[in-house]
């Protein structure tokens, strides 16, 4: 299955670009996602799949839209 | 804030001997809104407090003495130059409300109206003002306007000082460590006198002066005073008189720019500091102004 | 669905008589059983190196359960929402004189003072930064190592120096604007306890409980599920609670000791460890046309940020996006710096970054109609933005657009249209009266390169009524009655059949922050997408308990039925049935209905490149009108009136509008005339109300709120956000009636009574003193 990943500030980091799909086996966990960007700091980030908070132990789903920022603020 | 104990007198020679036996030691406290101030901030840790607030005959305020015989439907009423009592532990609320001190010395009233808030009007008393001593104490210009004389009570007896002579300085007086305040007495201003307290804080309530001016006088005619007391707070070590503006007001006739020349003269009475309520150039000014301001009421009849 | 029956409707605040009464419990009113007291010890010294800390003395002491350093932190020793550069417990160097370098629990709050006295520190004082512009030099002392420019933002578009050259009125000023303490009635306060299992809870107020939750666990490295944050209710924030403020050390205390520890900040420790708004050094170049136009604007903005970063640099950003208000501004150069000093902290507060930038645009504004000769309302309403216009940093405003419609109704409002008449009436002959205006745009929510999402729960009770979860923490803003009255609509029911579950990690979902004027509309679309699941969860309970097909099910007041159903059968039997009997249903069959809805905001069409959370898409409105009067011997300033113009899109609940607009105004009011924090040589001489002066009631004027609502249709219910606007424009409307008064232009505030008589001199040639 597949996942379209953003990446957003910081986060940009991880990968060559901001958007991109990754390709998963069914039953993957966010996890699994996170070990294969090399993402290490789990604490201070903040996942979203499909518009909503997710954990590591959320199982990604066929075209799932995970959102992935550091904690914000602004005004 | 450390710990201390608390000692309540019954009389004022209870207090009296509370403070001579704990000397240093020992605080008056009355209606506590200096004092807790400075306890909170250890910038005062006395082992005792006496609590004076049940020396109720210190809350009296009373004509003192009568001028002249009255009838006993006068009895209630206040006449020129009656002596007029107030008790150290009257709070400023009740100065301010009583209509004995309000027909007798308004400016003493307003400015008690303009202590503080509701809340510290209704807790800190007249007594207490004038010990914490602050030049720019509200209570302290009227009652240098109005010539009072302060009785304190010690080991030693009864005194009676003269209210000028009671600040020695910044939050210094003249009372020893083991006396107390017992209360004030001044001259009622009759018919022909006008008077005024004026008061610039940094906001309308809960303000400390920046520079307040007390005024009494007899009015001679619509534009034309003798016997002017004008007393300034928050511009010197302690309150002042403006002596100088006095002579010069003595039987002038006044007008907007005879006002504002006088008015001016009050430079030569004031001493202030910057600090971080106002600047000393501003001050300066402002004493010459809040003066001016209220002569210019006197002038229109605006003001009382 | 119906027309709205509690939208819009001034409904009483829900938590209203448990505030009045007192009943309610801040977290700074929580105890518990076998609970500590913790307190915190700040620096000695405004900057210096720490060469040793001795906490021995401390720890001998009876009744002193725990004496923490930096040692102690398990985590990562940093926090800060966008880089940790504070440290939890410092343990190189002191930054500011709020810096903590050891936390201490004991048995009393006396026993935790005399600990903190009893640690011994040494220092090594170094020399202090308090001069942002001197802060920017190579050869200043540095506060972080890397500098002390901790953010530079520059935006430009269009051709400034062509429009300078050409235009006809040319206007450029320098604006001073003060540090002011956001004077929440609850100090930074809070209980930590730790359950058997090691997990913590948080009772702190703040407005983001679980982006506090993460901050905790990177401290604490700790899983942060293994954490519970709880902010509801906060007893005042204003932005000042955004940031973290004790919870880690709460945590950190809890988790030593295993019991339970408070701290209550006392008010002059806030006053010198707490957020402050941000000083503005503000350059601002303008020019117009000799028709009216506004051609230019060039801006530099030096941000005294304080010690640390916090959101430093998203005010700033936010203060170059605000800086040419709600006009259209063809041409722009806009540049800002945010600054390490040792001058305390600054970081989010109401408003974030526009209020400094609109107190100079709105004066400049004025400057330019005066020098045209043009009316002020009318030069506003020339250049004001309107819906498809492209504005100042280059997207296109294609939401709701209230500016033109605020200013209408300023140029109707009583004191606009009267106010030769009032000013020609002054209270004594040496008091001049003027009347001013000025308006401005405020983002909502987090803009452009941000996802900025929301959530929300509803969950059908057994008695029928609707617990609706929405994690934005009640601050005293009144979101949770908003909550509420825009849940009541959704479901079809009465607003006292909703309970609001707000501010809790453990049982709401994220949603985001309360700040930026954001939490209404995120919550609201939240909850409306929750709400339509909920509807449909009900429908089909009552379809298969009714035995009629799905399609038929229609919502009614607190009820659904069966439309199909013979009419004139009251009962059940009929095919009604309530929500009450719908849970009973439910819960008969083992079913637990609760459904989830969230919400991604929508963004501006462009960003600006290399700035994140730059532009916003959707912009509250508002113009403010003041009357006031001087007196000119003393130049004391007194608001008489003021008329407030929001436009909030729909106002959810009028009441709730109203009394952010009042509070707003007065908070505007202090801003603009005796409000700041002043600092010298790294010392707060300000700690106190005696000293930070703000308004009181009685120096409050007669606040008069007109509502605008253009509706907004992404909203929910056609709702924008309001929280922040109605502090801002207030601040330069002032200040400009105060020109229109005396001819005098104020460019530094606080216009304290010295700062206006000393301009008066000034201006009458008459130097103080003479």
């Amino acid at each position: 299955m597949k996942v379209n990943v953003v990446l957003f500030g910081t986060m940009r980091k991880y990968a060559k670009e901001d958007k991109f799909q990754m390709e998963f086996e069914e039953g993957a966990k966010l996890s699994d996602l996170l070990d294969r960007l090399k993402i290490e700091d789990r604490v201070y980030i903040i996942v979203l799949v499909n518009g909503r908070r997710a954990d590591e132990d959320t199982v990604l789903t066929d075209g799932a839209n995970v959102h992935i920022l550091t904690p914000v603020g602004g005004g | 804030m450390r710990p201390f104990s608390v000692t309540v007198p019954e009389s004022v020679d209870e207090a009296v001997e509370a403070l001579a036996r704990w000397g240093s030691e020992a605080r008056v406290i009355a209606g506590g809104t200096d004092l807790v101030v400075e306890l909170k901030e250890d910038r005062r840790s006395p082992a005792v407090l006496v609590d004076i607030s049940r020396l109720h005959e210190l809350r009296e305020i009373r004509v003192e003495k009568r001028a002249g015989a009255r009838g006993e439907d006068e009895a209630e009423s206040v006449g020129e130059s009656d002596v007029v009592w107030v008790g150290a532990l009257a709070t400023h609320a009740e100065v301010a409300s009583s209509p004995l001190v309000r027909a007798a010395a308004p400016l003493l009233a307003d400015a008690c109206a303009h202590v503080g808030s509701p809340q510290i009007r209704g807790r800190g008393t007249i007594g207490g003002n004038m010990c914490t001593a602050s030049p720019a104490g509200d209570v302290i210009p009227p009652l240098f306007a109005l010539e009072a004389s302060v009785d304190v009570a010690g080991p030693r007896g009864v005194r009676s000082v003269g209210v000028e002579s009671f600040f020695v300085g910044p939050k210094r007086s003249a009372l020893a460590p083991d006396e107390i305040v017992l209360g004030v007495r001044f001259r009622a201003h009759g018919p022909e006198h006008v008077s005024f307290f004026r008061k610039l804080g940094q906001r309308k309530s809960l303000a400390i002066s920046v520079v307040s001016v007390a005024f009494a006088a007899r009015r001679l005619g619509p534009d034309t005073f003798e016997d002017a007391r004008v007393a300034f707070g928050a511009v010197a070590p302690t309150v002042v008189r403006a002596r100088t503006v006095e002579k010069a007001l003595d039987g002038k006739r006044l007008d907007a720019a005879t006002a504002r020349h006088i008015s001016r003269l009050a430079f030569r009475d004031v001493m202030p500091i910057t600090d971080i309520r106002g600047s000393q150039a501003y001050r300066q000014e402002m004493a010459c102004n809040l003066l001016y301001e209220g002569l210019l009421g006197l002038l229109s009849g605006n003001a009382e | 669905m119906d027309e709205p029956r509690w939208v819009g409707a001034r409904v009483s605040r829900i938590d209203a008589a448990d505030k009045v009464t007192g009943r309610l419990k801040f977290m700074s009113d929580l105890s518990f059983p076998g609970m500590l007291w913790g307190a915190v010890l700040r620096s000695a010294h405004p900057h210096a190196l720490i060469k040793k800390i001795d906490t021995s003395k401390a720890e001998a002491i009876d009744g002193v359960v725990a004496v923490l350093t930096h040692k102690d932190v398990p985590g990562l020793n940093g926090f800060g929402i966008v880089v940790p550069d504070q440290p939890v417990l410092c343990f190189d160097k002191v930054r500011y004189m709020g810096d903590a370098v050891a936390l201490v629990a004991a048995t009393s709050k006396e026993k935790a003072s005399e600990a903190l006295r009893a640690i011994e520190v040494e220092y090594e004082p170094l020399p202090v930064v308090d001069d942002p512009e001197e802060a920017m030099l190579e050869s200043s002392p540095k506060v972080h190592a890397d500098g002390n420019i901790h953010h530079h933002i520059k935006v430009e578009r269009g051709d400034v120096d062509a429009a300078f050259r050409e235009a006809a009125v040319v206007v450029e000023n320098t604006y001073y604007t003060p540090r002011q303490m956001h004077a929440f009635m609850e100090t930074e306060s809070g209980v930590a306890t730790m359950d058997e299992d090691g997990n913590i809870t948080v009772w702190c107020g703040s407005q983001h409980p679980f982006r506090d939750q993460l901050q905790i666990a990177r401290a604490l490295g700790m899983n942060p599920r293994k954490i519970q944050v709880v902010s509801t209710p906060t007893g005042g924030a204003f932005g000042g609670k955004d940031e973290i403020t004790v919870q880690i050390y709460l945590a950190l205390l809890a988790l030593r000791t295993g019991r339970p520890v408070k701290i209550v900040l006392s008010r002059e420790e806030s006053a010198v460890a707490g957020m402050k708004r941000h000083p503005m050094k503000i350059r601002m170049k303008t020019a117009a046309a000799a028709d009216g136009t506004l051609l230019a604007n060039e801006v530099r903005v030096v941000a005294d940020t304080g010690a640390y970063a916090s959101l430093g640099g998203p005010v700033v950003n936010l203060a170059i996006e605000h800086s040419c208000g709600a006009y259209r501004m063809p041409n722009v150069k806009l540049e800002g710096f945010c600054v390490y000093t040792n001058n305390g902290l600054a970081g989010a507060f109401r408003g974030f970054g526009a209020n400094q930038v609109i107190f100079a645009l709105e004066t400049q504004i004025d400057m330019i109609a005066e020098r045209l000769g043009m009316d002020r309302l009318e030069f506003r309403r020339k250049n004001a933005l309107r819906q498809g216009d492209v504005a100042a940093l280059g997207h296109t405003m294609t939401a709701s657009v209230g500016a033109v419609a605020t200013l209408d109704a300023a140029s109707k409002c009583e004191i606009w249209v009267r106010r030769e008449e009032l000013k020609a009436r002054p209270s004594a002959p040496h008091k001049k009266r003027g009347v001013g205006i000025a308006t401005e745009l405020h983002g909502c929510g987090l803009g452009v390169g941000l996802p900025d999402y929301g959530a929300a729960t509803i969950e059908l009770l057994p008695d029928g009524r609707f617990a609706v979860g929405v994690s934005c923490p009640e601050i005293g803003q009144g979101n949770t009655t908003a909550f509420a009255q825009m849940a009541a609509d959704s479901l079809g029911c009465s607003v006292e059949d909703i309970v609001m579950v707000s501010g809790d990690s453990r049982y709401t979902l994220d949603s985001g922050t309360s700040t930026a004027s954001r939490s209404v509309y995120t919550g609201g679309n939240a909850i409306r997408c929750a709400a339509a699941r909920m509807r449909e969860a009900i429908a089909d309970v009552a379809a298969e308990a009714l035995g009629a097909p799905r399609e038929e099910i229609a919502f009614g007041r607190g009820s659904v039925e069966a439309r199909s159903c013979p009419a004139g059968e009251p009962t059940r039997s009929a095919g009604r049935l309530s929500f009450r009997e719908i849970a009973c249903i439910a819960e008969s069959k083992g079913r637990r209905l609760k459904t989830e809805g969230d919400f991604i905001w929508p963004v501006a069409d462009r960003g600006v490149e290399g700035y994140f959370g730059l532009p916003h898409l959707i912009y509250s409105y508002i113009t403010q009108v003041a009357l006031v009067e001087v007196n000119t011997l003393t130049g004391e300033v007194e608001v008489l009136r003021a008329v407030s113009i929001p436009d909030p899109g729909k106002a959810i609940n009028p009441v709730g509008i109203e009394a952010q607009s009042e509070g707003g105004v007065v908070m505007g009011m202090g801003y603009a005339l005796m409000e700041d924090t002043v600092i010298e040589q790294g010392i707060t001489k300000t700690p106190n109300f005696s000293t930070y002066i703000i308004p009181t009631s009685v120096d409050a004027p007669e606040i008069e709120t007109i509502i605008v609502e253009e509706l907004e249709p992404s909203g929910p219910f056609g709702a924008k956000g309001i929280g922040e606007a109605v502090c801002v424009p207030i601040t330069p409307a002032i200040t400009n009636a105060i020109h229109d008064a005396t001819g005098i232009w104020i460019t530094h505030i606080p216009a304290t009574a010295e700062r206006v008589y000393m301009a008066l001199r000034k201006q009458a040639g008459e130097p103080a003193g003479a």
